[in-house]
């Protein structure tokens, strides 16, 4: 059925907003991280999202009709680190600090963050709501049976 | 010309071979063999979404790593196919009724 096809691609929507929540999480909780795995602070991550075709799995009228009307679902291929300095913070008594005695704090904005979160929520609600009106689109169309 | 464009999917004529069986072997054809075999797809197919809702939910009750959302769209189109199978059953039923209640 073609409503699942809007059901799918609002899925793929909210995988992608998930991840990129996820994302958000780590920036927050890292805010004051002067240490990774890699060395120096932690950076600023963010998620790319690019429009995917559908997976045409079934040779079906509606996976024919939804490659006919070019309808792209939404994945994260890339997960890219901002490129901006970090934070310097003059801490002598820091394990981190420089022989200068400024610290390198991850270049994470708190501030930037929290509206992020505010789009990313916002935009996982607006495609649950796409998934509720295709869902009941198919319910009031079954209705016409009755 | 878009209508004689959709006759290339297949999809429809794949979806109701009964009729195409019925034109071209007319009364030869084994009686109930068409929607009978529909409704078995179909209600093959509709099982088949409730036993995929029925593993998303058990994944995710494990706590094997399964979106919430993806469980819970799986539920939602087990539930939407089902109530589909429903309605026709229900119309096919309908029909019989109608017939026997044809005074002969």
């Amino acid at each position: 059925m073609d409503f699942f096809t809007a059901m799918d691609i609002s899925a793929s929507a909210l995988t992608a907003e998930r991840t990129r929540m996820n994302l958000i999480s780590s920036n927050l909780a890292n805010v004051n991280s002067t240490r990774t795995a890699e060395g120096g602070p932690y950076r600023r991550k963010d998620a790319v999202f690019t429009a995917t075709p559908l997976k045409d799995d079934a040779n079906s009228f509606g996976a024919a009709l939804s490659r006919a009307t070019d309808a792209r679902s939404v994945a994260v291929t890339r997960i890219s680190e901002d490129t901006r300095p970090p934070r310097l913070q003059y801490e002598p008594g820091h394990p981190d600090a420089d022989p200068q005695g400024y610290v390198a704090y991850p270049n994470v904005n708190v501030v930037e963050e929290m509206a992020d979160m505010i789009t990313a929520s916002r935009s996982y609600e607006a495609n649950i709501t796409a998934t509720q009106a295709a869902k009941s689109m198919a319910l009031k169309t079954l209705e016409l049976m009755r | 010309m878009e209508i004689t464009a959709l006759t290339n999917v297949g999809g429809v004529s794949r979806a109701f071979p009964a009729s195409e069986a019925a034109g071209a072997a007319g009364a030869q054809a084994t009686p109930g063999a068409g929607f009978g075999k529909l409704l078995e797809e179909m209600v093959g197919k509709v099982s088949d979404l409730q036993q995929n809702a029925d593993q998303s939910i058990q994944s995710l009750a494990v706590g094997e790593s399964k979106g919430l959302h993806e469980v819970m769209l799986a539920v939602e189109k087990a539930s939407i196919s089902f109530q589909m199978l429903t309605q026709v059953r229900n119309k096919a039923v309908e029909a019989y009724q109608e017939i026997m209640r044809m005074p002969v």
